[in-house]
């Protein structure tokens, strides 16, 4: 796995990659969507998706002592650099927002407290199962797969903002920066690990499945 | 040239080549059984051939024969429909991880991350293979001539087909499978690969198969032939006996009768008659033919007729 991680790192994953990781500095925008900040992750994966296939990833994969199936841990593992660099680059963002800029929340929707980025994986979770084992279906074709995983994903970040907003029981105890909500956001948060866990776990059977019976 | 020596040995093969009983590990790098592939339009029907320990195959056959697709049922890259590959004693189907170890392999160009340095590859490649030689690898690099500080589009094809060479003997592959890796090069580098080739089974440790529609390689090179024809076999056999098996005939329009058509295998007409190619034990004494030795191009365009027949 740590070989894997590192040829993707080093051959596969752009140094563009790290400059749209910054994006999430957006959070310091006054009065702006958080989830919209997390959400630039999808740039990345197409960007590094489509440089690959031009690389002919798959097929200098192929060449290495390695089961298929490690090809598919290979994007897993990308892809899940990719969303968690984005959260670790949004955490300071999302302190200062909060602490400095917006001290008295946002007034457009959720706030970027712990309950957020709980929702903010399960948000990833439910685009990679929608991505990963459209996209490996046939191991190239990315666009249709990425507007399944984006269109979910959209789906799911306005479900969550709409279901805090409309639930005054939701609203009290997982937006704001209440220390006494805190105990309800850890757990909404420890849900989502487990759920992106369980959905990486999930998406890379599904996608093993599927890639074992593509030609390269 | 080959030696009195090889050229009995290769004999010796080619005897047991026939016998499809014999399996020993030993003997063969690569036992190939039956593999078939359907596609919508095209099968890859029933191929089985062996490649014996120290030898060069050579894989011919039109563009679209089935080539290609027959390398990658091999190395698992195309999931065949039925049949097995046996290389270094071991079932692709259940190895495959400890045979790429052992082998090195290139199918198409070597254009991959075509914009990264050689280095940058070459640092991520030698991590997955347990018998990388550092050493071996550099020396290679240098006696090839080739930049480790250039990107793999700064390279030409030539160069690029010895990095990839370069990359299978470093982990000290055993068997190398190349996909026309002389079809973009010149001549004169085309020359050197077909020596290279000829130094890396010198020590009768290692063995080649390659597919190439350039027939004069293998007139120069291969010791053994496999034929293909629209996903057919039609030769499995060394290079001699198979241009030995057959002959070309010249003569004029009036000696092409309905029974000589039948014994050629194809034939074509020119403004003086026609030229074909038949199996040696096809001609009679009473033909009054002109005759000539094929090379491996004139069986390949000949056969190729026969199809169209």
């Amino acid at each position: 796995m740590k070989n894997l991680l590192y040829k993707e790192l080093k051959l596969v994953i752009p140094p563009a990659t790290y400059l749209f990781a910054l994006l999430p500095a957006l959070l310091l925008i006054p009065a702006y969507p958080y989830f919209v900040g997390v959400s630039y992750f999808f740039f990345i994966i197409q960007i590094t998706f489509a440089t690959a296939r031009a690389n002919k990833d798959h097929e200098f994969t192929s060449m290495l002592p390695i089961p298929r199936r490690q090809i598919v841990l290979a994007k897993h593992l990308n892809v899940a650099f990719v969303e968690l660099l984005t959260i670790l680059v949004a955490i300071p963002f999302a302190l200062i927002s909060s602490l400095i800029i917006n001290p008295n929340g946002n007034i457009v929707g959720m706030d970027a407290n712990f309950a957020f980025f709980g929702l903010t994986l399960i948000a990833y979770s439910v685009f990679n199962l929608a991505f990963f084992p459209a996209y490996f279906k046939t191991g190239y074709k990315m666009g249709v797969p990425l507007l399944i995983g984006i269109a979910v994903y959209l789906i799911t970040i306005c479900f969550f903002e709409l279901v805090i907003n409309l639930v005054p029981a939701l609203k009290s105890t997982l937006d704001g920066l209440n220390p006494q909500t805190f105990i309800y956001q850890f757990i909404v948060l420890a849900a989502g690990i487990v759920i992106y866990v369980g959905s990486m776990f999930v998406s890379y059977k599904i996608s093993t499945k599927k890639f074992e019976k593509v030609s390269l | 040239m080959l030696s009195f020596k090889k050229t009995v040995d290769i004999q010796i093969m080619a005897s047991i080549l026939c016998m499809n009983d014999i399996h020993s590990w030993e003997a063969f790098m690569l036992i190939v059984e039956n593999l078939s592939k359907e596609y919508p339009l095209f099968k890859l029907n029933n191929i089985s051939f062996q490649l014996p320990k120290g030898y060069i195959m050579g894989f011919i056959g039109m563009n679209g024969a089935g080539k290609t697709t027959t390398l990658k049922s091999m190395l698992n890259l195309v999931k065949p429909d039925s049949g097995t590959v046996t290389i270094l004693g071991k079932d692709v189907a259940d190895s495959e991880v400890e045979i790429k170890q052992e082998i090195g392999f290139m199918l198409g160009e070597a254009d991959y991350y075509s914009k990264s340095k050689v280095k940058k590859i070459a640092n991520v490649y030698k991590r997955f293979f347990k018998e990388w030689d550092e050493k071996a690898y550099q020396n290679y690099l240098t006696r090839f001539g080739v930049d480790e500080s250039k990107m793999i589009s700064e390279l030409s094809s030539g160069m690029r087909v010895k990095l990839a060479i370069a990359f299978a003997l470093s982990h000290k592959a055993k068997l190398l499978i190349f996909d026309e890796p002389t079809s973009g090069l010149d001549p004169i580098a085309r020359d050197e690969m077909l020596d290279l080739f000829h130094e890396i089974v010198e020590d009768g440790e290692k063995s080649i198969i390659f597919s190439t529609h350039i027939t004069s390689d293998l007139d120069k090179c291969a010791d053994f032939i496999i034929f293909i024809r629209n996903g057919e076999l039609i030769a499995n056999t060394s290079k001699d006996d198979l241009i030995a098996d057959h002959i070309l005939v010249a003569g004029k329009k009036s000696d092409l009768t309905d029974e000589l058509k039948n014994r050629l295998i194809g034939f074509k007409l020119n403004a003086f008659g026609f030229i074909g190619l038949m199996h040696k034990n096809n001609m009679l004494d009473t033909d009054m033919l002109q005759t000539e030795i094929p090379n491996l191009e004139d069986i390949m365009i000949y056969y190729n007729k026969e199809e169209q027949k």
